[in-house]
């Protein structure tokens, strides 16, 4: 099987990319890193009669890691690699450098992006879990220049479907900042093979008030359904209390009942997703817990 | 410094690690396989593949796809004139041939299977314009389970065949049923041997020239076999094998899968007598996984007479094989190599076999890395493990109580091989030893007191190869006028490393540097014949024919040293590039001298014919029997189900080694293979025929990183059946990896008393075994 043709375009801006996605209509796709959309047109899958490609666009308007006063801000064309060393983003949300360094090898992630791979919103994509635990939202661009802003929580809406309207371009993820103590997180993965997909994504994230008592505690699933599961109950039952290994055990029986339907493939059957969600839900929130206690430690 | 001592060290390379010659060339990305080869004007193939692993062909029209830019022409079988159909077997009471044109033309049977033949200027046309060639099938009823295909009521595969039996053999030898009622106990096996991949990197590829002014075909092809293979085409494409010349260029890797010849190349070859001009085919991977040959895929099941202290006193053996969709000598040949290595390293006196290979609508299997024996291995070894278990003993003792002992040998086996020469008591000691087994059992105890599951597994092994009394190997010696030395050899590598092993034994006979000597093959216009890559044989075979020519080169160049120097049948010595007489201090000539001589008839022995080129088509006297033992420490995690491989321990014994490190990297490469069966690959199937790993992402393979360091180390028992005493070593690590990690496993897993019966090891299936459901 080989690539259909396609017209191949490389825009200088972001404004003459969302131009030529608004031109183009239903048929246009974006590259970023192409480290998903490729093997996609390699197999026949994907088929776009337009490809316009951003990697023409002047490198720091859309790669990039900044930081305000509230905000860690994420370019779209981030690659994996930079997000996997960023300093910033080890400083300010280890989750996201955590998740960067387990995604498939390094050709990948020194190509693949962060706007890429979330756009593409495979299901068991490694960001998306994360993404969704530490409330990033997502920026967006349209033809007449309008920026919107989605919450991780509707960005991913089903099996490869995003909030993305069809002119959209994404342009930044941002990260709300989290005080440097008392805040943990983590992000595990059971992956059916070295480099592979995730059979299993779970990140957590946890605060807790200088008593160790549980402010926030949230657990997000992915590779289990079509769309990151976000275990709801957890963030209710679990403010206020002491999260000793007790209550790990039930944050681990509210997440098998969260899991409803879960995806089954030749690599792992419904029932032993289910399983692992339980297993990896209470791994993340066991070392999120352990990184949130360990005060004074950039540990968040 | 004392005569003796410089007796002692005289430069002796084989025996000797060196450095492949090779792979400056692999690892500089400097090779040259078929896909860069461009001949001026080109076309380029590409295969109308059919969606469906079970129709009948209503009507295939090319008309639209013949408008497109860039498109030649559409070859369907019926435009495959005054050809013969694919090779099967003879139909026999045993055996239904199957009769299979080169582009099928009534019905295709499994998914993939090519329809016709795409030509056009550039792949990208060839591959746009393949969708417009429409093809109106009737689809039919897939057959997919071995165990539903056997059955009266089943769907078949060929109408014309009488069920889905491909082939049927029954075998006994010695008192079986005697056995049975003196045993102690009957120990029952069942087991699955999953279907793989041999998934070499670089995928199928030919490109065929046709000369018309001379009427030759020259075709380029990734081959384990350039002579077999154009011997092959040219019977299918019923022109005289002299009006065809193959060429094999780098090979990377086959693995077995590329000892067969495809109905691509066959199609190719005939498109380009067609058209006249050179046209090229590569495969891509999903085409590789699609269409290119599957290996394993048995059921297997075991019955063992036991007697209470270990000793098995008789072996029933069932195999149903996965034939695919068609009847070849190979998927016949090979469950009878599983039957034929059932008993293992153990003497066993009443052995029956009994092999049912059935058609399905898959691929059709054949030659993967073993071919038959690890299949074998994996059945007695598995069986021996579980039989220790329920007699509690450990799996070391119950292969002491049943070896073959050492002065059994040469040892005849039930199913009529002679093995050539073993010491398994030996060689079990010595892997017992440098595993440290009795620490590696206290380690385990310790580690279960903490709650962990951690297994030990052990596999002695045997393997037949040096295949075969009768089907011999070639090799041609040059030297040149200037002294240069040219290795013609039979054996065609993939991957191998057969240069450095070969040149080592030449410059030991020759008495040159290795540098003086090139090694060339895989060009059927280089020898009058040469035979396949495959069966560990490139060692033995290959091995000694080049070792034969050698010594006949030195022979003619003795005399005519011998001639120069005024000697008489004077003993000469070939060392340090100089030909000398025993004793002279290295004066003598020097080997370039000689050479050049040997091009003078004036200045060689009256009657000696000048030039010196020396060929030999060795035959063995028997096949060889390497054996060893592997150990593999592993854990599994109980939450997950996770298999981790802790420790590796390969000590292996191949006779004679030529080149260590060669062998040590040939069981390396295997090892991992046969872990990747163990532990990820799987063909999968669905229940309508469509493949469903047909990407690497969903067909996977082991990587570095799920590894672990093999440790190897070897016993030396040289074989007869050739000079050079070496058996064989590349297939052994796939033989003896894949059924010590299940072994391992289920020894893991023992607190939960269960029984593993399929693999891959997933931790999904690993997990439902420890809760039960299994």
């Amino acid at each position: 099987m080989m690539n259909k043709p396609f017209d191949y375009f490389a825009p200088k801006s972001i404004s003459e990319a969302v131009s030529l996605l608004k031109k183009h209509g239903s048929g246009a796709k974006l590259i970023a890193g192409g480290q998903s959309l490729v093997p996609l047109m390699n197999l026949g899958l994907a088929a776009p009669r337009q490809i316009i490609d951003l990697t023409h666009i002047k490198k720091d308007s859309l790669s990039y890691v900044k930081l305000d006063k509230d905000s860690l801000m994420i370019g779209s064309m981030t690659t994996h690699s930079a997000v996997e060393n960023s300093p910033q983003i080890r400083r300010h949300c280890r989750i996201l450098s955590e998740t960067a360094m387990t995604i498939a090898d390094v050709q990948v992630r020194n190509r693949g992006t962060i706007g890429g791979s979330v756009c593409h919103a495979d299901p068991a994509g490694d960001y998306l879990a994360p993404l969704v635990a530490v409330d990033a939202e997502f920026r967006a661009i349209n033809p007449k220049r309008k920026v919107r802003t989605i919450s991780a929580d509707k960005f991913f809406v089903d099996i490869f479907t995003t909030a993305l309207k069809r002119d959209e371009l994404l342009t930044e993820i941002r990260v709300p900042k989290r005080p440097s103590t008392r805040n943990g997180s983590a992000y595990v993965k059971h992956k059916y093979v070295e480099g592979g997909f995730a059979i299993v994504g779970a990140a957590a994230v946890v605060s807790v008030n200088k008593d160790g008592i549980c402010d926030r505690a949230k657990v997000v699933l992915s590779g289990v359904s079509t769309r990151p599961v976000r275990v709801d109950m957890i963030e209710k039952e679990f403010r206020g209390e002491n999260l000793d290994e007790r209550a790990i055990e039930e944050a681990g029986r509210i997440v098998r009942e969260a899991v409803h339907d879960p995806l089954s493939d030749i690599h792992a059957s419904a029932d032993y997703r289910r399983e692992m969600a339980v297993v990896f839900a209470k791994r993340a929130l066991r070392l999120a817990l352990a990184r949130s206690r360990k005060t004074g430690a950039q540990h968040n | 410094m004392s005569a003796v001592q410089v007796a002692v060290t005289r430069k002796q390379l084989v025996g000797t690690s060196q450095k492949r010659m090779e792979d400056p060339k692999f690892v500089s990305g400097s090779g040259r396989y078929i896909d860069d080869i461009k001949l001026p004007g080109m076309l380029y193939a590409a295969f109308v593949r059919s969606p469906h692993a079970h129709a009948r062909v209503l009507k295939i029209d090319a008309s639209k796809a013949l408008k497109q830019p860039g498109v030649k022409a559409v070859l369907t079988n019926d435009e495959l004139k005054g050809i013969k159909n694919m090779p099967t077997v003879e139909d026999e009471p045993e055996t239904v041939a199957t009769p299979r044109p080169v582009l099928a033309s009534k019905e295709v049977n499994y998914a993939g299977e090519a329809v016709a033949l795409l030509l056009a200027e550039s792949k990208y046309a060839a591959e746009d314009a393949l969708e417009l060639v429409e093809v109106e099938y009737e689809p039919l009823d897939p057959v997919h389970d071995l165990e539903a295909a056997m059955k009266a009521e089943s769907a078949k595969v060929h109408d014309y065949a009488p069920s889905n039996l491909s082939y049927h053999f029954v075998y006994e030898n010695g008192d079986v049923e005697g056995a049975f009622r003196q045993a102690d106990e009957v120990v029952k096996v069942d087991l699955v041997n999953q279907r793989i991949h041999p998934l070499p990197l670089e995928p199928r590829g030919v490109i065929a020239s046709y000369d018309s002014g001379n009427d030759l075909l020259t075709i380029w092809l990734s081959t384990q076999d350039p002579h077999g293979m154009r011997n092959s085409i040219a019977d299918v494409l019923n022109v005289p094998a002299a009006k065809v010349r193959l060429i094999a260029p780098d090979v990377g890797g086959g693995f077995g899968c590329k000892g067969s010849m495809y109905p691509e190349d066959v199609a190719v070859s005939y498109a380009s007598m067609h058209v006249g001009r050179p046209v090229k085919w590569v495969e891509s991977r999903r085409e590789n996984l699609l269409t290119t040959i599957h290996g394993r895929g048995q059921k297997q099941h075991a019955e063992l007479a036991v007697r209470r202290d270990g000793r098995i006193l008789g072996l029933k053996i069932k195999i149903v094989s996965d034939a695919g969709a068609y009847t070849t000598g190979l998927n016949v040949e090979i469950p009878k190599l599983t039957y034929k290595m059932g008993t293992g390293v153990y003497d066993i006196g009443a052995y029956m076999a009994e092999i049912f290979s059935i058609f399905t609508n898959e691929v059709p299997q054949e030659a993967y890395r073993g071919a038959g024996r690890p299949e074998a291995a994996y059945l007695i070894e598995r069986s021996m493990n579980i039989v220790a278990r329920k007699l509690r003993l450990d799996p070391v003792k119950i292969r002491q109580v049943n070896f073959i002992a050492k002065d059994k040998f040469p040892f005849r086996t039930p199913s009529g091989y002679t093995y050539d020469s073993g010491d398994y008591h030996g060689n079990l000691q010595k892997a017992l030893e440098v595993s440290s087994y009795e620490r590696l059992k206290a380690e385990q105890r310790e580690a279960r007191e903490l709650g962990r599951l951690v297994g030990i597994g052990l596999v002695t092994w045997v393997e037949v190869c040096g295949f075969a009394p009768g089907f011999g190997q070639t090799a041609a010696i040059t030297v040149t006028k200037t002294g240069d030395v040219i290795i013609t050899a039979g054996g065609h590598p993939h991957g191998q490393g057969h240069a450095t092993p070969l040149a080592q034994i030449v410059a030991d006979e020759l008495g040159v540097d290795l540098s003086k000597i090139t090694v060339v093959h895989g060009d059927t216009s280089m020898l009058p014949w040469s035979s396949v890559t495959a069966g560990s044989r490139s060692a033995p075979l290959t091995g000694s024919a080049v070792l034969l020519s050698a010594r006949k080169v030195r022979d003619k160049m003795s005399k005519i040293a011998a001639h120069k120097l005024g000697l008489k049948d004077a003993k000469l010595a070939f060392e340090g590039g100089k030909i000398f007489p025993n004793g002279d201090g290295g004066k003598g000539l020097t080997f370039e001298k000689v050479a050049d001589l040997a091009y003078d008839g004036e200045k060689i022995p009256p009657g000696m014919e000048p030039t010196l080129f020396e060929y030999t088509a060795f035959s063995p006297a028997n096949y060889t029997f390497p054996f060893g033992t592997h150990i593999a420490m592993v854990e599994v995690e109980k939450e997950t189900g996770v298999v981790k491989i802790l420790k590796y321990f390969a000590t292996d014994d191949c006779g004679k080694l030529i080149n260590p490190m060669v062998v040590e990297g040939q069981v390396h490469g295997g090892v991992v293979q046969g872990i990747g069966q163990a532990m990820i690959e799987e063909i999968v199937y669905d229940d309508n025929g469509q493949l469903l790993t047909s990407t690497l992402a969903d067909y996977v393979i082991p990587s570095a990183e799920s590894l672990v360091e093999i440790v190897w180390n070897r016993t030396e028992t040289p074989t007869y059946a050739n000079p050079l005493g070496v058996k064989g070593i590349g297939e052994a690590g796939t033989i003896a990896a894949t059924p010590v990690i299940v072994n391992a496993v289920e020894d893991a897993l023992s607190p939960y008393d269960v029984t593993v019966e399929r693999m891959p090891l997933r931790s999904d299936y690993v997990r439902s075994l420890i809760k039960g459901s299994g």
